[in-house]
C-alpha cells in the first residue's frame, strides 16, 4: 500500500467508525492535538448528512422528536456510509432501515417513503404534459389501442397510515395528527406539474388502473381491468373520467398510438 | 485545449435556492454567479429551471465538490460523464473543484479533506488533473482548501504543493482567501508566505467566505461575513495577483440578498483601491 493510501485508508476509517490509526499520521500542536483536530472531520461527518437527511426528509424530521430524529440519523449514518458524489442521495436506503430497525413504529418507514418519493419527483426529468385538447382531438379509431407513457415524476405509494395528513400538518406548522392505520389500504400518486410536487390519494379501481396504465397495458385492457370493480355498463363512463382526471392532473407525458 | 485562460468576469456571488427568484426578478448588479455543479446533475426540475433562466442573463462557473481528484480510487467516470452533460448544458466560463480527497475504498465522506504535500501525492494529482482536463476538453482550476490536519508525510507547504500541482497539471487555481487564513492559523504559518509562493500566472479566481471558531481552531463554516483580517489578506491577494474574478460564498445561515451585494461591494472597494495605489 503507497504512503498516501495507507493515510487515506486510515483517515477514512477515524472518520467512520473511530479507528485510532489516523492519528499517527496527524500533526499535533498547541492549537490542537491529532485527536482534537482529526475529531474536527469525525463530527462534520455525522452533522453534515445529519443536515442533509432533515432536509431531504422533512416530514420524518417533523414528525419525530428531536432526539428520536437525531437517535435513527446517527444510527443510519452508521450503518450505511455515503457511497454517491452527491450528498442529495444518501437517504437512499433510510425507509429500509427504519422498517428494519424500527417495528414499533412502522409509519416512521412510511414517512420516510413518502419525503423521498417526494424528493424524486422534485427534480425528475421534464416532460411537457399532454393536454386535454390533444386527447380529445384522437381519432375513434385510435383508442382500442392506446397506451400511455407516464411523466417520469409520477410514483404510486401504498400507504397504511395517516403519513400525508401529518406531512401536511408539519408543512403547515400546524399541530399533528395522531399517528393512525387508515381504514383501509391507500395508494397515493406522487408527481410535478411544473414545478410543484403534487400528490393525492386514489380510489380502489383508479389505483388499479394506473397499476395497469404503467405497466403499458392498453386503454381497453385497463378499462377491462375496472370490470373487476364496476358494472360492465358503467365501465366505459368511469374509464373516460380516469383518464381526463390524469391528463387534467398532468400525469401523462405522451400517447402511444 | 482552452488554455492559461485568465480574463477576469468581475465581482460575483454563489447562486443559492434562496435567491433565485430575486436574481431572475431584479437582475441585481452582480457580474457573475458560481454555481454548486453537483446541485445541478439532475434530470430536471426547480433547480436545472432556474439554472438555465439564470444563465440567460448572467455569466456562470461551475464549482464542485466531489471530483476527489487527490483520492487514491479510480476517477468516477459516471461522475465525469455527469459534469461533462453539465457543462455542455450550460457553458460555464470556466469549472473548478477541490485540492483534496473525499473519499476511499466507494465511500463518500462529503468533505474536502487535505492531502500529504509530498512529491507522491503531487505526481498522484497532476496525473489525474490532466486526465480530467483531457476528458473534458478544457482546463480546470484547482482551489486550496481549509485544513485542520497536517501530515507527517508532507515534505513541502501547502503553496509548495499547490505550484507544483498546478505546473505539472498545467491547470489554474482557484484561491481561497478565507481558506488561506483559517490555515495559516490552524497550522500557524504567515498567510503572506502563501501568497507569495502561488505562481502569479495560474490564480483564475479568489473566494471570499466568513468561518467561525471551534476551540482554538478556526472552522471553514461560510455562515458568516467575511472576517477582517480575510479582508486584509484579499487587499494583499489582489496587490499581488491583480485583477481576478472575485466572489463570496455562502453556504449556510444564508442572508438577503441585498446584504451579500453589500458584501461584495467591499470587495470591490478593496480592488479599486489597490488598482489605483498602484496607477
Amino acid at each position: 500500500m503507497s504512503g498516501l493510501t495507507k493515510i487515506q485508508t486510515d483517515f477514512q476509517s477515524y472518520v467512520l467508525e473511530g479507528g485510532d490509526d489516523a492519528l499517527q499520521h496527524v500533526v499535533g500542536s498547541a492549537r490542537g492535538s491529532a485527536e482534537q483536530r482529526l475529531d474536527v472531520y469525525y463530527q462534520a461527518y455525522r452533522l453534515r448528512l445529519l443536515e442533509v437527511i432533515g432536509s431531504n426528509y422533512p416530514g420524518l424530521k417533523g414528525m419525530l422528536s428531536g432526539e428520536e430524529f437525531i437517535a435513527v440519523c446517527y444510527a443510519y449514518i452508521d450503518k450505511y456510509p455515503s457511497t454517491q458524489p452527491s450528498i442529495r442521495w444518501f437517504g437512499s436506503y433510510l425507509a429500509d432501515f427504519l422498517e428494519e430497525t424500527q417495528a414499533d413504529h412502522p409509519h416512521w418507514a412510511e414517512m420516510a417513503c413518502f419525503d423521498r418519493v417526494r424528493d424524486k419527483a422534485f427534480d425528475a426529468a421534464d416532460v411537457n404534459a399532454v393536454t386535454v385538447e390533444r386527447l380529445a382531438g384522437l381519432a375513434a379509431n385510435a383508442w382500442s389501442g392506446l397506451r400511455f407513457e407516464f411523466q417520469p415524476s409520477v410514483q404510486k405509494l401504498d400507504l397504511l397510515w395517516n403519513v400525508c395528513d401529518i406531512w401536511r400538518a408539519v408543512r403547515k406548522d400546524e399541530p399533528m395528527p395522531e399517528p393512525e392505520l387508515l381504514a383501509e389500504r391507500t395508494t397515493v400518486a406522487v408527481w410535478r406539474l411544473d414545478l410543484t410536487v403534487c400528490w393525492r390519494s386514489m380510489p380502489g379501481d383508479e389505483a388499479a388502473a394506473l397499476v395497469a396504465a404503467m405497466n403499458n397495458q392498453s386503454f381497453s385492457d385497463v378499462c377491462a381491468g375496472l370490470c373487476d370493480w364496476h358494472d360492465e355498463s358503467e365501465v366505459p363512463a368511469r374509464g373516460a373520467g380516469i383518464l381526463k382526471q390524469w391528463v387534467t392532473d398532468g400525469l401523462i407525458g405522451r400517447l402511444v398510438l | 485545449m482552452q488554455s492559461s485562460m485568465r480574463g477576469n468576469l468581475g465581482f460575483g456571488l454563489g447562486l443559492r435556492v434562496e435567491h433565485y427568484q430575486q436574481v431572475l426578478g431584479e437582475r441585481p448588479a452582480v457580474d457573475w454567479f458560481e454555481v454548486i455543479s453537483e446541485n445541478y446533475m439532475v434530470d430536471g426540475g426547480k433547480p436545472l429551471h432556474y439554472l438555465y433562466k439564470i444563465r440567460e442573463h448572467y455569466p456562470l462557473v461551475m464549482h464542485g465538490v466531489s471530483m476527489s481528484i487527490g483520492s487514491t480510487q479510480p476517477l468516477n467516470i459516471e461522475y465525469l460523464q455527469q459534469l461533462k452533460a453539465l457543462i455542455n448544458r450550460v457553458e460555464p466560463e470556466w469549472i473548478s473543484d477541490h485540492l483534496c480527497w473525499t473519499g476511499v475504498h466507494g465511500r463518500n465522506l462529503h468533505d474536502l479533506m487535505p492531502l500529504p504535500y509530498t512529491e507522491e501525492t503531487v505526481r498522484h494529482v497532476a496525473g489525474r488533473v490532466r486526465q480530467v482536463q483531457d476528458y473534458l476538453g478544457r482546463q480546470m482550476l484547482l482551489e486550496n482548501v481549509s485544513s485542520y490536519v497536517s501530515y507527517q508525510a508532507s515534505e513541502m507547504t501547502e503553496w509548495e504543493f499547490l505550484a507544483a500541482v498546478v505546473e505539472q497539471a498545467d491547470c489554474m487555481i482557484l484561491l481561497d482567501v478565507n481558506n488561506i487564513y483559517v490555515s495559516s492559523h490552524n497550522h500557524e504559518f504567515n498567510p503572506l508566505d502563501f501568497l507569495a509562493g502561488v505562481p502569479v500566472n495560474r490564480v483564475q479566481q479568489f473566494h471570499l467566505a466568513g468561518h467561525s471558531y471551534n476551540g482554538e481552531l478556526i472552522i471553514d463554516t461560510h455562515d458568516h461575513d467575511v472576517a477582517d483580517p480575510v479582508w486584509e489578506l484579499y487587499r494583499q491577494a489582489v496587490k499581488r495577483f491583480g485583477n481576478v474574478a472575485t466572489m463570496i460564498e455562502r453556504d449556510d445561515n444564508i442572508p438577503p440578498l441585498e446584504e451579500l451585494i453589500e458584501e461584495l461591494e467591499i470587495a470591490r472597494q478593496i480592488a479599486g483601491d489597490v488598482r489605483e495605489a498602484a496607477a
